[in-house]
């Protein structure tokens, strides 16, 4: 069983879903860019990581060799690892659909989306690609005014394609 | 950083109209496509691969040119009715807005192709990165672009 969190429903709260919204938005657009500073922007301070710990996949989203999955580590690190891990890659797609929102405070939600993410190297129309299906499950916190995210979680349900073909090279 | 502008309503418009451009755009719509562009808009469609030679020979995608919205909207819908499949799916937009009725969206769109004379079947991927216009309540495009960024042939169907 995954560690939810206590969902508490505190009504609709539109412009909560769709500050949201946005933000998964921007975290696409900024993983796609390659750009560490604008997907820093999108953590909290310090997060907690559930990355896929088997399989290719894990590769992409290892934060740190000594980090234990328990402890929080720091949102910016974080997700300068994301994108150091990706510099390689001549494209990436992350296409985030069908979010859920359920709130569990004023200042705090509990959020999961679709993804569906593809990852090119070399020529991205004749180069390796390696696939992969599943959800984010994110815990959010709002920061003066900002959601961001305080535990990033990935499941993957399917991969296609030559993920060793596209694992970074150390660095 | 700032607090996101919400604008929700906006923003729900915003992403309905995303939706209805693909949909229209997977039905060969041409009166649903004039709906959700200006009554004259610039356009630059860029690609690599096959998409850009597609584009080379087809001036209603590649390059940058103004155009008036209905002659866009028929010649996207005459392209869109010539295929067997056209399956386009969007992602969440980042919209931000430049003042009350003007904003620029990025979005992600991953579709699915297969030519009417074709057997092979042709996945490409990318962004749109539209500005947009308010016009009474209606937000429409008004400089579209398409940045195809990769694409792959579908085996095995």
């Amino acid at each position: 069983m995954r560690d939810e969190p206590q969902v508490v429903q505190t009504g609709y709260r539109a412009d909560d879903r769709v500050a949201i919204y946005e933000m998964l938005g921007a975290y696409a657009a900024a993983v796609d860019a390659n750009d560490g500073d604008a997907l820093a922007k999108l953590m909290n301070d310090t997060v907690h990581v559930t990355a896929p710990a088997t399989g290719p996949v894990a590769a992409l989203f290892a934060p740190d060799p000594v980090y234990d999955g328990k402890t929080p580590i720091d949102g910016p690190d974080y997700a300068r690892a994301i994108t150091r891990n990706m510099r390689h890659l001549s494209v990436t797609q992350h296409l985030i659909t069908n979010p859920r929102i359920t709130f569990t405070d004023e200042d705090g939600a509990y959020c999961t989306a679709y993804l569906r993410a593809i990852h090119f190297i070399g020529d991205p129309t004749e180069g390796i690609a390696y696939e992969v299906g599943g959800y984010y499950h994110l815990d959010l916190v709002r920061v003066l005014g900002d959601w961001r995210i305080a535990h990033w979680r990935l499941t993957v349900t399917w991969e296609f394609g030559n993920a060793q073909a596209v694992m970074a090279p150390p660095i | 950083m700032t607090a996101v502008n919400l604008r929700t309503e906006d923003r729900l418009r915003i992403s309905q109209m995303l939706t209805d451009y693909a949909t229209a755009l997977d039905g060969g719509d041409a009166t649903g496509l004039a709906l959700v562009l200006a009554a004259r808009l610039r356009k630059l469609g860029t690609a690599s691969g096959s998409m850009a030679k597609a584009f080379a020979r087809d001036p209603a995608y590649g390059g940058q040119t103004e155009i008036a919205g209905l002659d866009f909207a028929s010649s996207l819908a005459r392209n869109s009715r010539a295929m067997r499949v056209s399956h386009h799916q969007v992602g969440l937009a980042s919209i931000g807005f430049s003042g009350e009725a003007a904003a620029r969206c990025h979005v992600g769109i991953r579709a699915v192709l297969q030519g009417s004379d074709s057997d092979s079947w042709l996945e490409v991927g990318g962004h749109y990165d539209h500005d947009l216009v308010k016009e009474s309540e209606y937000w429409r495009i008004a400089f579209w672009r398409l940045d195809l960024r990769w694409e792959r042939p579908l085996l095995g169907r």
